[in-house]
């Protein structure tokens, strides 16, 4: 296009001085585009937060880091594991070790055996099958309650607000350990009234873990109702509730369909940050002798391993506390940059 | 024009505070004819919209409740449905748009699940057919590539589209009645005569009524066919629209037009009603507009002391009638189809004010700029 542009200047005048990208010639000679607008696929507000968030590399390892989890955790529900985790390779404790005494590398040496000679390195890793369970399930449940109460607190106020905000007042008021020991202790406990709750089928499934998941689900739902509430309350007033209410759509559709998905950002950052919760309840809750007492989880790994300390064998311990803390790190970090990059006020062109 | 589409009688709307009792609508009388376009005019603050919501019976409950009153719409009392019935009303014969088009959109949906939205609630099809109308709806209301922007989120549409969408998710239903609040006052001037000229377009093609809610009086005199006069949460002045421009009667209609300003007009400042709007939790006695009339502090200047009565507002003690600051006037018949609300208006002419900007309509030149699809360059004509 330079050379056309020359071509036609270069009888006539001295070459004019160069425009700003430095080319010489007359800039109206160059032809608009015709009526070529820029194709770009709309991008929806999930994929916008996803490229967001996917520029951070710390978020993506972050990322990286729970999904690997969450595959170990899938992977343990094999009957592989069930084997693997009940293997005893020797007398008793043996530390880390890359080879076996056959001179073979074995990988499941590699964190050391515990007390019955069982691979650290396997039990952990079925560790991850119950913070799994218990992580996914507590969470719905707790977040169920929460949202469902948050949003009829906030959508309809006066006294249904009002017993609400009593129910949750009373319950975060209770030191949230003691109120989870509590109902632990009531689930577990046979001639209680929650021994309903520990009905067979779901004792086959999970094990233990049925009543540390009801004990903590059914106690922390109260920071999300707040947040869920007030969230709400804005949400309420806002213009397209009053079109969506002026359209015809009853108070149900308004509520499920406009207002409720508006709240998914607060919802998905609790799940993040309340699994780093149930984590590390579930270690007190083993410490105790309440929760899971058959399988191996990293809670009973620790409380096995107050007593091993004492005589020397440090794996079972570092092991378990490490898989616990990268979780939990990962995890708190994978919260923050969630809720950056769902924050609402870095969103693009927005009134 | 036989029977009147919508029907306002005696409409009286009060909200409970703490303050007591507040009234922001009292005694409104209005009418709109089917295909006809009423204006309903007033300041910030007079109850234009909460009229408007009234209407629909969008008011809160708790703190507002409809007082007394009937609507009547296609002979049936709005008033009297139960809640189920009235959202079927709604959006399917009644339909609304709101001031702000920014904000009245949900921002997680796309444009087309909202429109869609709509049509599957009033029109019972299916999805697919719901999607072709609304694209259908999107084009009649001058969008380009209808298909690409029901892909699109709110966020990526400027505020004209987005009340072009807005009024095509109102019109989806094929409602009887549209009611506008300030539809255009958000938006930039010539992004609000596309909207004002689409409107009308529709309203013609489709035979409905519009209740266009606005402080602009530019924009009554463009799009309207009667006007209704509010101040202080009463109609004052009820008059077809050029009837209205040509003959003002009410005091503060007067003073409207004259603060309009105007092209080559040589005065210093603009002309403006002195005082405000009052409040309604605490209304005057008797004309509310008396604090501000010039019509009554002229009349008590020449009139003898007992029919007068001293008014105090903020810093001044004036004399007006006594009849104005003790009597609410009703609307009364002046003209052939022109109701005014004053107690004085006997005594004075109308005041004729001819106001050369709103007497003639807006030339659109069609080879350059087509109101049909909105976002075409300039570049397009460069190119021929």
């Amino acid at each position: 296009m330079t050379q056309e542009l020359q071509g036609s200047n270069s009888t006539t005048d001295a070459p004019r001085g160069a425009d700003a990208f430095g080319q010489v010639g007359n800039p109206t000679h160059k032809a608009l585009p015709a009526m070529q607008l820029p194709s770009e696929a709309p991008r929806s507000r999930p994929r916008e937060v996803w490229d967001r968030f996917r520029r951070n590399k710390l978020a993506m390892l972050c990322f990286v880091i729970v999904a690997i989890y969450l595959l170990v955790g899938m992977c343990s529900f094999s009957p592989l594991f069930d084997r693997k985790i009940n293997d005893s390779l020797a007398e008793s404790y043996e530390p880390p070790a890359w080879r076996s005494p056959d001179g073979h590398i074995e990988p499941q040496r590699w964190l050391g055996l515990d007390i019955q000679g069982r691979s650290v390195l396997w039990r952990a890793l079925y560790g991850t099958r119950i913070a799994l369970l218990i992580t996914i399930i507590t969470s719905i449940i707790a977040i169920s309650i929460g949202v469902i109460l948050g949003i009829v607190a906030g959508y309809f106020g006066g006294w249904l607000d009002d017993i609400i905000i009593w129910l949750y007042s009373t319950v975060s008021s209770i030191p949230w350990l003691l109120l989870v020991i509590a109902l632990a202790y009531v689930i577990q406990s046979n001639d209680s009234p929650g021994f309903f709750l520990r009905h067979e089928r779901l004792q086959a499934i999970f094990g233990g873990v049925t009543t540390v998941i009801l004990a903590m689900g059914l106690t922390d739902w109260v920071g999300l109702c707040r947040l869920i509430r007030g969230e709400v309350i804005k949400l309420r007033d806002r213009d397209f509730v009053a079109a969506a209410r002026a359209m015809g759509l009853g108070n149900g559709p308004i509520l499920f369909r406009h207002i409720l998905p508006n709240t998914t950002h607060l919802i998905i950052i609790t799940f993040s940050l309340g699994a780093v919760g149930y984590v590390q309840v579930e270690v007190v809750l083993a410490f105790l002798g309440l929760g899971i007492t058959d399988k191996p989880s990293w809670g009973r790994m620790i409380d096995d391993a107050k007593l091993e300390l004492l005589r020397g064998v440090w794996w079972q311990a570092t092991v378990a506390t490490a898989m616990i803390f990268v979780l939990c790190l990962a995890l708190n970090m994978l919260g923050d940059f969630l809720r950056d990059a769902l924050d609402p006020r870095l969103r693009g062109v927005d009134s | 024009m036989a029977q009147p589409l919508l029907e306002l009688q005696d409409l009286c709307v009060a909200f409970d505070t703490e303050r007591g009792q507040i009234h922001p609508v009292r005694d409104v009388c209005l009418s709109v004819y089917p295909g006809q376009t009423v204006a309903l005019v007033g300041e910030s603050g007079c109850g234009k919209s909460v009229t408007a919501l009234s209407i629909l019976r969008l008011i809160p409950q708790p703190p507002g409740r409809i007082h007394s009153g009937k609507i009547m719409f296609k002979g049936r009392d709005l008033l009297a449905l139960s809640e189920k019935q009235m959202q079927h009303v709604r959006g399917k014969d009644i339909a609304m748009i709101f001031q702000e088009p920014m904000t009245s959109l949900n921002p997680v949906y796309t444009i087309g699940d909202q429109i869609v939205e709509a049509v599957t609630l009033h029109q019972g099809v299916g999805t697919r057919q719901a999607y072709q109308i609304a694209a259908e709806s999107l084009h009649a209301v001058g969008i380009a590539d209808p298909l690409r922007r029901l892909r699109e989120y709110p966020h990526q549409l400027s505020g004209g589209m987005r009340q072009r969408v807005m009024i095509a998710m109102a019109l989806s239903c094929q409602p009887k009645l549209l009611i506008a609040d300030e539809p255009t006052t958000a938006l930039d001037v010539t992004i609000q005569a596309q909207i004002l000229e689409l409107l009308s377009k529709l309203q013609r093609q489709r035979n409905m009524s519009v209740l266009l809610i606005t402080h602009d009086l530019g924009v009554v005199a463009e799009n309207a066919d009667v006007v209704a006069v509010m101040y202080a949460s009463r109609i004052v002045e009820f008059a077809g629209v050029e009837e209205l421009f040509d003959n003002p009667f009410h005091p503060y209609t007067q003073g409207l037009l004259r603060s309009v300003p105007r092209l080559g007009a040589k005065e210093g400042r603009l002309a403006t009603i002195p005082g405000t709007v009052p409040n309604p939790a605490r209304f005057p006695a008797g004309c509310k507009f008396h604090p501000r009339c010039p019509v009554t502090r002229q009349a008590a200047a020449s009139a003898p002391a007992d029919r007068t009565i001293q008014v105090r507002t903020g810093e001044e003690t004036f004399p007006v009638l006594r009849t104005c600051a003790v009597e609410e006037p009703l609307l009364r018949q002046v003209a052939d189809g022109h109701w005014v609300a004053c107690s004085q208006v006997d005594t004075y002419a109308a005041a004729p004010t001819s106001l050369p900007v709103l007497q003639h309509r807006r030339q659109v030149n069609a080879a350059f700029v087509d109101p049909q699809h909105e976002g075409q360059p300039v570049a397009q004509e460069l190119g021929k």
